[in-house]
């Protein structure tokens, strides 16, 4: 009896030990798997780390190429390098490889895309727009919107794109009743100024292999489908030149002088106005669309940039009476587009654009009476195309943006 | 004498019942850890490959080789509610939009499995026919919030609010000893993908 | 004999059982160890969803002695109302909203100079580093590590 006891438990003991092996094997395993995890998520912590390191040394020197070469950073370590795309338009690709464990460890690559922002990306752009400027819920902003000073927000207005501010979000009463409803994402702390001599570059290129108006008081320009029109009195008959062999860059620019426009455009221009006020400014006297409308075509290759030291202005006249209707993305470096009338004494319809505003300050477009609205409603639209492209020479940020992140 | 005899061979009948009864109930208990275990890997190393995919697709959403194939990112999103998201990536880096679906169905039942709870977690790209995921997920929630950090209540009316989620998941082995589940649970709240606010 | 096997069997008992609990340990603590790191990975995502600096936070900065010296949340904030980076500097919080354990997190933000991103600095530089420590409770007056890592945030838009 004894002899079989000690049997049993020594026959027992021997499974015993085969099946805590195997125990013993299990708890290794989970506690392999909760390392593999673990060192993914290390190797993703130090690809962001370094990938952030590198974005604040582009951030500071849009020209920044130097890299960095295995930077030692929790138990791991992270290699950046720039890579220049396309040297013509100046699109940058940063990698970041970051490397967990050694040589048999885990590597996690990111990529981040840069290339120069436009000023024509924006639906509406302000620098010091007034104060008791408030967005209502009666306002949609299509497409990215920012503002220098503070966004005042009333009844929850709607930002479909990515909206900044160098400021603050500030509500007419609280949060609940206001905050606006932002469909982009929101960032404050974002500076985004007009360069004091943002029109010599299209000056430049106007010189090079567009057409510059000099000498002259005012430009009267029509764009006529393949043609273009000019005078320079309101009564002169007006010459006629193909559009495309008069400025075959597509930038017209006019120095020192006003520009009047309206007309049908065919293909891609941008029309700038420089000079001291009341030079510098571009009045619209009619108006002034796309020959292919980009609305019911998304593939019209038309596109308008209009570009003022001051101002571009809507001429109050019989033709503007009763709306207007412009496509074109606006850019106002020490002014605002508008209608600046000394008086408004009817409603005249709608401003109907089509494209984007970036403008010093806003020029007044109304005033209410009433219950009714004396000169003009807004009713803009962004050409989403303006994500994508942007007319002729229309001046840049003088900073990148991001278009695409891979992790 | 003879009484003596009974005795001992009662004794010992004791003793060897006594040995017998501890053997098979630590025998048991050994089964019962060893099963334990087994299923208890079974639910982390499944949590932990679930998370790991869902991490690398969801940092993609909006991701295009050719970003120009999505010029505004904040429309990736194209639905959202508390058990699924549907939205535009680039699954294999090759410039062409795909659509990413993730779909939890908490009704159904796997008939295949003991396991009462678990239940398929789909992941289906463009029109192709869903994947199961049969790794004993028995709870897959998603709460999002806007960029001003508040709560997006279901339904979502438009999916290009949502700037950050919350995603809970908790994963059971899909069979278990003497009906013991192993149960494990794992959050995280997270930006919703970086290519959103591009631009 | 029978004696013997007795003894032999209570001492194989007392090993197996020893072995069975360890494992269950080991397994349990693997288990943790995936959570904090999810947990830890949810602090840095939301830290770094906030602005870098509370001076950034309002206006674009151009000088380093713009930012903030004291590294911190500013009077009366709290996680909720947390507005820049740093406001996570002690931030400690204990999360017991898991089923499985209870985690103590604490975090500390420095500053970091590009050249020692292992170090600090005392200086303000355009990045900070987020530690981020958890542990967890196994006794009223004890606690096990269960994961600390560290993250970089440096000063950065691109618009």
């Amino acid at each position: 009896m004894g002899k079989l006891s000690l049997l049993l438990v020594l026959a027992f003991s021997i499974l015993y030990m085969i099946l805590g092996n195997s125990s013993n094997k299990l708890s290794t395993q989970t506690v392999v798997n909760m390392a593999d995890y673990n060192a993914k998520t290390a190797a993703h912590n130090i690809a962001v780390s370094g990938t952030n390191l590198a974005c604040n040394q582009l951030f500071l020197n849009g020209a920044w190429d130097d890299g960095y070469s295995n930077v030692n950073f929790e138990n791991g370590s992270f290699s950046a390098s720039i890579q220049v795309l396309d040297p013509w338009r100046n699109i940058r690709k940063l990698t970041t490889v970051a490397n967990y464990g050694g040589v048999n460890g885990i590597n996690k690559t990111i990529e981040v895309i840069f290339q120069p922002s436009s000023f024509s990306k924006f639906a509406y752009l302000s620098i010091s727009d007034p104060t008791n400027l408030m967005w209502t819920n009666k306002d949609t902003i299509w497409g990215p919107f920012h503002s220098e000073g503070s966004i005042f927000s009333y009844h929850h207005p709607v930002f479909m794109g990515k909206a900044t501010t160098n400021s603050s979000l500030k509500y007419n009463t609280n949060a609940a009743d206001d905050a606006p409803i932002f469909l982009g994402g929101f960032e404050s702390g974002v500076s985004l100024t007009f360069p004091p001599s943002g029109l010599d570059n299209i000056k430049n290129l106007a010189n090079d292999d567009g057409y510059t108006f000099s000498g002259q008081d005012t430009v009267y320009l029509t764009f006529a489908g393949d043609s273009i029109k000019y005078k320079y009195n309101y009564n002169q008959k007006p010459t006629t030149v193909l559009a495309s062999s008069f400025a075959p860059n597509g930038i017209i620019y006019g120095e020192n002088t006003i520009l009047r426009l309206q007309g049908v455009v065919k293909g891609r221009y941008t029309v700038a106005c420089n000079g001291t006020s009341p030079k510098g400014n571009i009045y619209l006297d009619n108006d002034i669309t796309y020959k292919t409308n980009p609305r019911t075509n998304p593939d019209s290759k038309d596109m308008l940039g209009l570009v003022s030291k001051n101002n571009v202005k809507i001429t109050e006249n019989a033709a503007n009476k009763s709306s207007i209707n412009i496509d074109a993305s606006i850019y106002c470096e020490k002014g605002g587009f508008g209608a600046g009338w000394p008086k408004f004494t009817a409603p005249n319809g709608n401003i109907n654009l089509y494209g984007g505003i970036q403008n010093y300050s806003r020029v007044q477009i109304g005033e209410i009476h009433g219950s009714e609205v004396w000169g003009f409603n807004r009713r803009y639209k962004y050409d989403d195309r303006l994500m994508i492209a942007s007319p002729p020479g229309y001046p840049g940020t003088g900073q990148l943006e991001i278009v695409s992140w891979f992790e | 004498m003879g009484t003596n005899v009974i005795l001992d061979i009662i004794g010992s009948m004791i003793i060897a019942g006594i040995l017998m009864i501890s053997i098979f109930r630590l025998q048991n208990s050994s089964t019962e850890d060893l099963y334990r275990g087994t299923g208890n890997l079974t639910a982390q190393t499944n949590l932990a490959t679930i998370v790991q995919i869902l991490e690398t697709d969801f940092r993609r959403i909006g991701y295009c080789a050719d970003w120009q194939q999505i010029p505004v990112p904040t429309e990736s999103i194209l639905y959202a509610d508390s058990n699924s998201i549907r939205y535009l990536t680039d699954t294999d880096q090759n410039g062409m939009i795909d659509t990413m679906y993730y779909h939890f169905d908490p009704l159904t039942d796997i008939p295949s499995t003991p396991n009462p709870r678990d239940r398929y977690l789909y992941r289906t790209i463009n029109a192709e026919a869903p994947v199961d995921v049969n790794l004993g997920v028995t709870q897959f929630k998603m709460e999002f919030y806007n960029s001003l950090g508040t709560e997006l209540n279901f339904p979502i009316a438009d999916p290009r609010e949502i700037y950050s989620m919350q995603i809970d998941i908790t994963v059971e082995d899909v069979a278990a000893y003497d009906e013991k589940y192993q149960t494990i649970f794992w959050r995280q709240i997270r930006m919703a993908a970086r290519n959103l606010f591009n631009r | 004999m029978a004696l013997g096997a007795m003894l032999l069997l209570s001492v194989i008992m007392l090993r197996v059982n020893t072995a069975n609990l360890t494992n269950e340990t080991i397994r349990d603590d693997a288990q943790y160890g995936v959570l904090a790191t999810s947990i830890a990975t949810s602090i840095i995502e939301e830290a770094q969803s906030k602005a870098f600096d509370e001076k950034t936070d309002t206006m674009n900065v151009t000088a380093l002695t713009q930012l903030t010296s004291v590294l911190g949340p500013e009077t009366g904030e709290t996680e909720s109302t947390f507005d820049d980076f740093d406001d996570y500097n002690n931030f400690t919080k204990r999360d017991s909203t898991m089923p499985s354990a209870i985690f103590d997190i604490s975090c500390q933000v420095v500053y970091v100079d590009p050249g020692n991103i292992e170090g600090s600095t005392s200086n303000r530089t355009w990045n900070k580093k987020l530690i981020v420590t958890i542990t967890r409770p196994v006794s009223a007056d004890s606690s096990v590590l269960a994961l600390k890592t560290a993250s970089i945030f440096s000063y950065w838009y691109f618009r």
